[in-house]
């Protein structure tokens, strides 16, 4: 059948990592928490040894309390090495500007702080959790890792975001059904400047839309004083379809004058279509 | 992007709400709850109509609605 022909094939692209990975000897993972990041970390873990495999993990104002949450549960379930860094990208002007490849400013800032960190362990092999489906999008910030030397081995087996979740269900790595989590800087159109209190509000406002019940994809996009809520299909029909008066106190609570939701849903890179930006 | 030719065609529709003009994203205000009813009710069909009027993103705002003097708001 399809769908095991599809797992056989993921399982064969694992076998083909955990042989990369043994090649290494050790490594140190860029580690957010997310679906990749947790997926190759685990792997890396079984495969190398606790010894063998520390994940460091970036953190800032774009990076949610709950994101770094997550991860430190998975790390501590699977016996993840983690160390933490402070990032500053936040003070660079180029970064802050949120121009179309603010992603790049970011991730420079990041493997500039963490590949020296794994050196000064004897590290000298550094990867993510880029995975195949993502090298056809809007990615700036795969440059900053190539400059860098980072390693995408996810992407180098040719492993997709579906694969990866089917292999994370396999060996229960609980973000296996995790939505995608990208930084919450994500959420502010390009040219609006990222500052830490507008990550606030939309932390603030996707937490409190969480607390309300809300599951799945969730956005809240940072439109000045309108809160752009993306929600999956099932949660808009599910909203449209009810009183909303909690879940707009809920986001005005955050700090936003006015609520609307997007009568699309959740959209991937959304912002990137209003910003009139295609994939590189 | 027409705000005012957007809000013509969704009053095609049956529906009667202002519509904001944010860059290439267009805010619904409706006039009132059954218009915000409309508005889900057909929400593919609203979002193609958007689309046609060179949208790229169409929300409907939810706990306002509009008033007399906001019928059609070029905001950008």
């Amino acid at each position: 059948m399809a769908d095991d022909a599809a797992t056989a094939e993921a399982r064969a692209k694992e076998a083909t990592l955990v042989a990369w990975l043994r090649e290494r000897g050790r490594v140190a993972i860029g580690f957010s928490g997310g679906v990749d990041s947790a997926y190759l970390a685990c792997v890396a873990v079984d495969a190398l040894g606790a010894g063998g495999a520390l994940a460091i993990i970036g953190r800032s104002a774009s990076y949610p309390a709950a994101q770094w949450a997550a991860a430190r549960a998975v790390a501590d379930r699977f016996g993840i090495s983690v160390l933490e860094l402070d990032t500053h990208e936040m003070e660079d002007p180029r970064y802050a500007a949120n121009p179309t490849n603010r992603c790049y400013f970011c991730k420079t800032e990041l493997w500039s702080l963490l590949v020296p960190a794994a050196a000064a362990r004897g590290i000298a092999t550094v990867i993510d959790g880029t995975n195949a489906d993502d090298l056809g999008d809007h990615r700036p910030g795969a440059a900053a890792a190539r400059e860098h030397g980072v390693l995408s081995p996810l992407a180098l087996v040719g492993m997709t975001k579906a694969e990866i979740r089917a292999l994370s269900r396999r060996r229960a790595i609980p973000t296996w059904a995790q939505p995608s989590s990208p930084c919450l800087s994500s959420r502010l159109p390009y040219g609006t400047a990222v500052t830490p209190a507008r990550l606030a509000q939309v932390e603030r406002a996707e937490a409190a839309l969480r607390a309300l019940g809300v599951e799945g994809d969730l956005r809240v996009r940072h439109h000045g004083d309108l809160a752009r809520v993306e929600l999956g299909g099932t949660e808009l029909d599910r909203w449209l379809d009810a009183d909303c008066s909690a879940l707009v106190s809920a986001v005005r609570a955050a700090g936003f004058a006015r609520v609307a939701l997007d009568l699309r849903g959740f959209r991937s890179g959304s912002l990137n279509v209003l910003g009139g930006v295609t994939a590189a | 992007m027409s705000a005012s030719t957007l809000r013509d065609a969704l009053g095609a529709l049956g529906v009667d709400a202002a519509v904001e003009a944010r860059d290439r994203l267009a805010l619904l205000r409706p006039r009132a709850a059954a218009d915000a009813r409309r508005i889900a009710g057909q929400r593919s069909r609203v979002a193609a109509l958007a689309a046609e009027h060179g949208f790229t993103h169409v929300a409907l705002e939810i706990g306002a609605v509009a008033t007399e003097g906001d019928a059609a708001l070029p905001r950008d």
